[in-house]
């Protein structure tokens, strides 16, 4: 089923370009996780998707259909910038809010009592947002994005600002979400929490789509380092095991070695040379966090596409 | 535009400034010291009407004070102010002259009379006084000659002066002083309305763009529509508000006397100029949403109210000081038929009785049809506007996107 797909979009704020032909597709069913450093063009894209801001050119569709005032009702938005108003009670905040998305009265308390409660705000219900701490602050903005139901989620930084058990409280609700066949894109800086949870990740940089993929495509190198402990080993064991195409980084009882990717047979060579000179406590192939990749993405122009 | 939405605004906003803590005490105090001037205002204005002048008279000038009585009040000198005689002697007289308690003392002869004064002479009663001697003196004569006097004396009476002016404009004018005066009273409230209710949309709107809910909103609903919204949600608390306090002035005027209800014509006049309310607050509040979006902050909010509250006092101005001066002058008929001139300078028009039926429907017609046309600019500027942050947005580049 199509979920959520953007189409060579094109923003430009007078002589700045803030997008250029960005694409992609967020099925249903999967958490799409949106990174790139700040002033990217992250946010201007979510607003686009959100038709809260106008592409210059390219489109935005939904299940199929060209995004519109209907559409973007069953759209669940968390803005970058926190908005809700200050001064209005948190459990009258939400209903109005699930009523201006179209529920009826009744529909819009009972969903308001569901997600104060999931998301561990119940207390707080007639209490004035402004009074509630930020990060509970920021539990009733998601329960803002989930009161009505939605068919789609499109959250901007939503894990910024919380302590561990509130990221651990959205997570499972995004998860969740997804399961129950939402397409949920969410933005973030924390790249391990995009890694943990996220079935396909973009990168972007500058206003462009520099990579785009699941963790494990992104992932996929030329070459894999493989981590050998052998602790009885000799200093220069890794050389002297001389398997072709290996490039030795360090030697030793705590060797890393180069190899190609899909060589299983070298792997096996690379063991056994290890395992006749020692027991091996650890053989595993280093696979490199997603912030050295997104660093690596981002810091060097020459090297993407 | 769907008008479940619109509503769902608007009861937002309403529900959040009526029940507001600012708003309940303010409006307290705004009733409790309309109800209490009008009740000192009322005591200055009925201790000056109710006043009458005692009047001493000998009892040889009588007479005199008995046709002084009936020219006064064929005359009508001195309006609805009561001559009150008193026959004393004239020891008495100058007794009760010093102390105050008559104003004149009439003396002397009906044909030659002496009006005694302690100080400061009267000349309207003195004058009045003159030709009641000279009627006296006249009507002697016509009894002298044999005639009946008091025949005369009655077709006197009878003699009936009409006035006819040829001028079409100005004869059909017929000054109605309560219908000037609440002409002039919906205006001024009108003009109070929209300066509080201009600080409450500007401050409404920034607040939505500060506190950056404004995002979510326009995610969900039409700039139109919050717009819209806003701006009937806030009406509806000025129009409360106003109710409040008319009523708290009229109630007042009432207990204290001041008029009776059967002296206000309830109906077309009262209906009207509300109509002329509602029309002019539509189009200037509409106007100021969609202004206000223009700045991002509350700091800022005076690069937009200030040049808005200058404009909204030329037509105030003009209704006030143009149009009793020049009811029918061209830029009179051509000023009230503008949209944002209308809603104050027609209602002091129809006061004034100084314009023809066309004119108000043109003019009512031309205002309605720019409602929705604000409307539209305003929310074209706010969804424009709205999602600008930093410093101001200028209004071209707001309007062009």
């Amino acid at each position: 089923m199509p979920g959520l797909e953007i189409k060579k979009l094109n923003k430009s704020y007078g002589s700045f370009r803030a997008l250029t032909d960005l694409s992609f597709t967020v099925n249903s069913g999967e958490l799409f996780g949106f990174v790139g450093s700040n002033g990217a063009g992250k946010t201007t894209t979510m607003r686009i998707a959100l038709g809260v801001l106008k592409p210059d050119s390219g489109t935005v569709s939904f299940g199929g259909k060209q995004m519109d005032l209907s559409l973007r009702r069953r759209v669940g938005y968390m803005p970058e910038e926190r908005g809700l108003y200050p001064k209005m009670k948190v459990g009258e905040q939400l209903i109005y809010l699930a009523r201006l998305h179209g529920l009826s009265f009744k529909a819009a308390r009972a969903a308001m009592e569901h997600w104060t409660e999931v998301l561990g705000v119940a207390t707080r219900r007639d209490d004035e947002l402004q009074k509630l701490s930020l990060g509970n602050q920021q539990r009733v903005q998601l329960a803002s994005a989930l009161v009505h139901d939605p068919d789609l989620l499109i959250l901007d930084e939503p894990f910024s600002g919380l302590d561990p058990v509130a990221v651990d409280i959205m997570s499972n609700v995004l998860r969740e979400r997804a399961e129950a066949g939402v397409p949920v894109i969410f933005s973030s800086h924390q790249l391990d929490l995009v890694e943990r949870l996220c079935d396909r990740v973009g990168i972007v940089r500058d206003g462009q789509m520099v990579a785009l993929g699941t963790i494990a495509e992104l992932r996929h190198t030329e070459t894999i380092n493989w981590r050998v402990d052998a602790p009885e080993a000799s200093s220069s064991w890794a050389t002297e095991a001389n398997i072709p195409g290996a490039v030795v980084i360090e030697d030793g009882p705590n060797a890393l070695v180069q190899l190609p990717t899909g060589a299983d047979d070298l792997a096996q060579r690379l063991l056994h040379a290890a395992l006749a000179k020692s027991p091996v406590r650890e053989f595993a192939a280093v696979k490199p966090p997603l912030a050295d990749l997104f660093r690596h993405v981002v810091a060097d122009p020459g090297e993407e596409e | 535009m769907s008008f479940s939405v619109i509503w769902l605004v608007a009861k937002r906003e309403l529900k959040s400034r009526l029940f507001a803590k600012a708003t309940i005490i303010s409006a307290i105090i705004f009733v409790v010291l309309i109800a209490g001037g009008v009740q000192v205002a009322a005591y200055f204005l009925n201790s000056t009407t109710d006043s009458s002048t005692a009047i001493g008279v000998s009892s040889e000038a009588e007479p005199l004070a008995q046709i002084m009585e009936q020219e006064r009040q064929q005359t009508a000198t001195g309006g609805d102010h009561e001559l009150i005689y008193h026959t004393m002697s004239e020891v008495d007289a100058k007794e009760d002259l010093k102390n105050g308690d008559i104003e004149v003392y009439i003396a002397g002869t009906p044909s030659a009379p002496i009006f005694m004064f302690d100080g400061n002479p009267d000349g309207e009663l003195v004058a009045l006084g003159a030709r009641a001697a000279e009627q006296y003196t006249l009507f002697t004569a016509i009894d002298n000659a044999g005639a009946d006097s008091a025949q005369i004396q009655q077709e006197l009476a009878n003699i009936d002066v009409e006035i006819l002016d040829i001028n079409p404009v100005t004869s059909a004018r017929q000054f109605d002083a309560l219908k000037i005066v609440s002409s002039l009273v919906t205006i001024f409230l009108l003009f109070f309305a929209l300066l509080q209710s201009a600080s409450l949309i500007i401050v409404g709107v920034i607040e939505e763009k500060v506190s950056r809910v404004v995002e979510i909103l326009l995610a969900t609903i039409r700039p139109a529509e919050l717009l819209a919204g806003k701006v009937l949600g806030i009406g509806l608390m000025a129009l409360i508000q106003v109710l409040l306090f008319a009523s708290a002035g009229v109630l007042s005027a009432l207990s204290a006397g001041l008029f009776s209800l059967s002296d206000i014509n309830i109906g077309v006049s009262v209906l009207s100029l509300l109509g002329w309310f509602l029309l002019g607050f539509t189009i200037y509040i509409s106007l100021f949403g969609g202004l206000a979006s223009l700045v991002s902050r509350q700091e800022d909010s005076g690069a937009v109210t200030t040049p808005l509250i200058f404009g909204m006092m030329i037509p105030f101005y003009l209704a006030i000081y143009l149009i009793p001066n020049a009811p029918d002058s061209i830029a009179t008929k051509i000023l009230s038929q503008i949209p944002f001139f209308a809603p104050f300078m027609m209602p002091v028009r129809v006061g004034f009785d100084a314009v023809e039926t066309w004119e108000v429907v043109l003019s009512v017609a031309i205002s309605v049809i720019t409602v929705p046309l604000v409307i539209w600019i305003g929310g074209r500027v706010y969804s424009r506007a709205v999602l600008h942050t930093g410093g101001r947005l200028k209004l071209k580049d707001a309007l062009r996107g």
